[in-house]
Parts: C-alpha cells; structure tokens; sequence
C-alpha cells in the first residue's frame, strides 16, 4: 500500500484558554499528489503545517486530532520514531531560506549532518552525492555553494538548496511553508518547475501559499482556508473558473490584479 | 581582514599613548613629591639640599614632557629604574609579577570556562526545570557575593577545616587552585545568566525549528548549532571582565598572600613609586585592550556572517 499523509479532525488551541486556531480540519494526500493550503495570513494554514511537522510547543498549543502516516500516528509516536520521518520521508520545506539554515555552518556541513542522520552513506560519497543534488537543482558552481556561508547566497539560490535537501533524501512528502513568498517573479517559476519535478517523481506535496498563481501553477487539489476552518475544496482550476465564496474570490481579485501588473510590465 | 587588523593596532596605539599621558599627568598632579619621599626612606630628617639632590639625580628636575619622553623610552630599553618597594629594577618586578598575576588569571579563565559552558547549556535545556531554578539562586548569589568574603570563606572551608591546601600559597599550580576559583565566581556567575538567556534567545530562531523539522535531536541543535550563534556576546563581555579579573586579583592575591601585579601595583601607590604605578597601568591597559581585541576575532571567526553586517553599515 502507498503511504499516504491523513489528516483527521485536526484542531489547535492555544493554551491556557480555548481559542481555536484550527478546527477540527481533515485532508488527505497521496504519493504524487499535491495539495495546496490556500488562505490569508493567520487563516491557520502555517499552524496546520506545523502541527503536522510536530513544531508547536505542547506547552503553548494543544493539538487534537489525529495526523497519520501510513501507519505511524505522528502525534502520539516517540521522538525517536518521529525523528527517523522527519527530514527523512517528510520533509520541510520554510517560509523564509534566508534564516532557515544556521548562519555559522557552512551549507555543505548542514546537508551533510542531515544526510548523515538519515543515510549510511560514507563520506566521499555523500560529498558526491550532495554536489550532485545541488547541481540538479540549478546551482551551477556546487563546489562553491558547498563551501559558502548562507549569508554568501542569493535567496532564490537559498531555497533551491534547500529544495536540494528535500530531494536528498526518499522524501514521501513534502511540506511547504510559502516556498515561493520571499522569491522573486522569475525565481518563483523555477521553484515552482522544482516542485513540479518532485511531484512527477511521485513526491506527495502539501504546500500553504496565499498566493494563487503559486496554486495555478502547481496544480492539484486545493483546501480554501478562513479562520482555522476549511471553507472550500476542490481542484485548483475548477475553484479558479467556478467559485461562488466571497473569499475565495478576494485572493483570486488580488492574485489577477498582481498577475496584470507583471503583465503591464512584460509588455 | 587585514585592513580591519591594521586598524584594529592603530587603534590600540592611540589608546595606549592615551593611557599613558593619562596616568603619568594624574601621578605627576597628584601633588607628592617623589624626591622628598625618597629621601626621607634615606635620611630620617633630610635638608632641602638633600631632597634637592636627589630631584637632579633622577632627572625630576626635568620639565613634565622631558619626564614623560624619558619615562618613554624607559618602556622600549628596559631601564626605568629601580623600585621603591623592592629595590629590584622596575622592569625585572614586573615580569616576575606579570607573569604570576598571568597565571593565577589564566587559571581563573580555565575555571570561568568549565563553570559557564556546561552550567548555561544545561540550564537551556532544562529551563525553567529544577536545575535551572537552582542555579539561577546560586548565580545571583555568586553576582552578589564580595570576591574577598568568598576568598576568605573558601580558605576557612578548605585550608583550615579540611585541611586540603595550606593556608600560604604552595608551590606550583597548587596554590592557585584557591585563589583562581574565588576570582572566577563572580564573573562565571554573571556569564551563566547572560549565556542562558543568548541560548533561549537562538532556540526561536528559524534555523532552530528547520532543523528539528530534518529530524535532528534537541541535544545536537543545541551544542551544534545554537552554542555557536549564541557565543559571541558572552565572549565580548567575557574579554571586558578580563580587566576586573586583573583589578580583582590585587584582592585576591593579597587575601591569599600571592605576589602579583596587583599587590605590587597597590605597594606601589602606597610607596608613592611613580614610575611603578604609571608603568604598571600601561601594562594593565595594554591587556586590557588585547582582550577587547581578541574578543572581536573570535567572534569573527565564530559568526562569519557578523562580517558582512559590518560592511553594509
């Protein structure tokens, strides 16, 4: 059976007090399949996200629900077992490459410590391995990208080592927090062609964006986000071409009204 | 890098000629007269014909930038006279109390480092947990504690009733044992408290919640990944306490009767050993910026990127 990534009744609140900040959502994804989380900022759509990944301080949130992959309950399973999923079969992938990768260690030794963790790989061969992988993801001098310090490295080139991580290893799936949000236009579309390229490799993508074109562009299933509740799901161009929720109509507005300005732009 | 060194030294040059013209005006305004004390440690009722004397003999007749040149270039050739406290050339004096003065703060520095580095680390790691409750207690005590009430509890505890070390300084590192931990409670205390707040301070970052996602454990993100970024402010006030574990040394050495600058600095002041005190404050400005100095590589070569910050600005 393909291991899938279920969501079910998956509800946060925020401790002390009962303020829901997700509730009560379900989906459901599948190897090669992507789904895109679609909201405004503070919709829920990044917690949703963390929860899965486990990242919310039990002290300050309280998750309920249930996030199962395969067969492995990931919010009830020890932190051994969960730490030989993540960045392993379900990868991470930030809001922000810039900070996201510590700012003393050079990009080489932080691919390397976590390929170490999840691999048996020797040395030599993980070095190959990684300059391999940051080729494959367009960087065209990976010698010297394996040697820089993040500071040394363009954002666009960031996220695309930081792809080159999630691809490192046999990542079932991928989440991803706005890959694209710090990004410029152009480095955007090739972000996009990356996920893409994972997704045909039978990658299942869950990716949280507020960004139409983004969703467009990825194709899939979509889940409408509004106040920690799912409000509408589907395809992604059938809700572009037929939705009657105001919201839903609102991000599409701004999605066309940024779409026309680079269109302006270009011609 | 090298552009920031050789402006780093030039630097250090204006400071010390500062210190310098500082210390030898305040010494030389301090209103005592060098030649009539010296004098009176001769003669017990000196003439003004004697005091005059001697005034000509050691060139105090001079007018104060005459002094102050010769006082100079006393420092590059090594003759700058004897001492009034120990009749041994100045120079000779000070190398043999530098050099113990250097010891006992070197050993401070060893115990500052074992004390600070794991006690912080672990207090990040269990917050808020019942070692950490403890040692804020403890550190906020050691912060408060007088560094000679502590000196003379720990003779009393260790020398008197256990009878672990003598009372005198032994011999060797022995004798620094003592001394060189009472010297170091103050300021390691002072770095636990700022070392775990820098490390709670990383544990939010981005970097820190991406690498959790990629599955690496909490001890290895904390002593892998957030010591490093959380050193550099422990390390710059780290190097300017260095300065107060000089100044603190005259305390100690003279509470367990060891023979370092500090004393020497504070007999000399007493003796009114002008040429001693002035040329003992260069010296301790001297390390003092040295250490400032220091603090600023290391932290270069922890934080690479602190460089490009320092560009853009």
């Amino acid at each position: 059976m393909m291991p899938s990534l279920i969501i079910d009744h998956l509800s946060i609140n925020l401790r002390p007090g009962t303020d829901n900040l997700v509730s009560e959502i379900s989906f459901a994804i599948k190897e090669g399949e992507s789904l895109i989380l679609l909201g405004q900022s503070g919709s829920g759509k990044t917690m949703t996200c963390s929860a899965v990944l486990n990242l919310l301080d039990p002290k300050k949130f309280k998750v309920s629900g249930s996030v199962f992959f395969g067969e492995t309950d990931l919010l009830n399973s020890s932190e051994k077992q969960r730490r030989g999923i993540y960045g392993n079969q379900i990868v991470y992938i930030p809001q922000n490459p810039m900070t996201a990768l510590d700012p003393s260690m050079r990009i080489g030794r932080q691919m390397d410590e976590t390929l170490r963790l999840h691999s048996d790989k020797s040395r030599q061969q993980r070095y190959n391995y990684i300059l391999r992988l940051l080729h494959d993801v367009g960087l065209d001098d990976p010698d010297r990208v394996y040697r820089a310090y993040p500071h040394m490295l363009s954002g666009g080139m960031l996220q695309r080592v930081i792809i080159a991580m999630a691809m490192m290893l046999d990542a079932k799936f991928v989440l991803a927090d706005e890959p694209t949000t710090a990004l410029d236009v152009i480095h955007r579309n090739g972000i996009i062609d990356l996920f893409s390229q994972m997704k045909a490799n039978g990658v299942g993508i869950l990716m949280v964006t507020h960004d139409f074109a983004t969703a467009l562009q990825l194709g899939g299933n979509i889940l409408v986000m509004k106040e920690g509740k799912i409000i509408e799901s589907g395809e992604v161009q059938s809700v572009f071409d037929h939705t009657t929720e105001p919201y839903t109509r609102s991000l599409i507005e701004a999605y066309s009204l940024s779409y026309a300005f680079t269109k302006g732009a270009e011609s | 890098m090298k552009k920031y060194i050789g402006k780093r030294i030039i630097n250090f040059l204006i400071v010390l000629v500062g210190v310098s013209i500082l210390s030898f005006l305040l010494i030389a305004w301090s209103g005592k007269d060098p030649a009539e004390i010296i004098a009176h440690r001769g003669v017990s009722n000196p003439t003004p014909e004697q005091i005059e004397m001697i005034r000509v003999e050691m060139g105090l007749d001079q007018p104060l930038p005459v002094r102050y040149i010769q006082w100079l270039s006393g420092m590059f050739t090594g003759e700058l006279g004897t001492s009034l406290t120990t009749h041994q050339p100045i120079v000779k004096d000070l190398h043999k109390y530098l050099a113990t003065t250097t010891s006992l703060v070197g050993m401070a520095i060893l115990w500052i480092i074992v004390l600070t580095v794991p006690i912080s680390l672990l207090c990040a790691r269990k917050r808020n947990r019942l070692f950490d409750q403890v040692t804020r207690g403890i550190t906020i005590c050691g912060i408060c504690m007088p560094t000679f009430w502590l000196g003379f509890l720990l003779l009393l505890f260790f020398a008197i009733h256990l009878k672990w070390f003598s009372v005198l300084p032994s011999p060797g590192w022995r004798g620094f044992l003592l001394p060189s931990f009472a010297l170091a409670v103050p300021s390691s205390c002072s770095l636990i408290r700022i070392m775990r707040s820098s490390l709670l301070a990383e544990l939010s970052s981005d970097y820190v919640r991406f690498a959790k996602a990629r599955g690496l454990s909490a001890n290895r993100i904390l002593v892998c990944h957030i010591l490093r970024n959380a050193l550099p402010p422990v390390v710059t006030i780290f190097f300017q306490q260095f300065g107060f574990l000089i100044a603190g040394g005259a305390v100690i050495e003279s509470i367990f009767s060891i023979k370092g600058i500090g004393t020497y600095l504070v007999d000399s002041v007493i003796a009114a050993d002008t040429i001693a005190v002035s040329t003992c404050i260069v010296v301790i400005a001297a390390i003092f910026v040295v250490a400032n100095f220091m603090a600023d590589i290391i932290n270069r070569l922890l934080c690479p990127w602190m460089v490009r910050e320092e560009n853009d600005t």
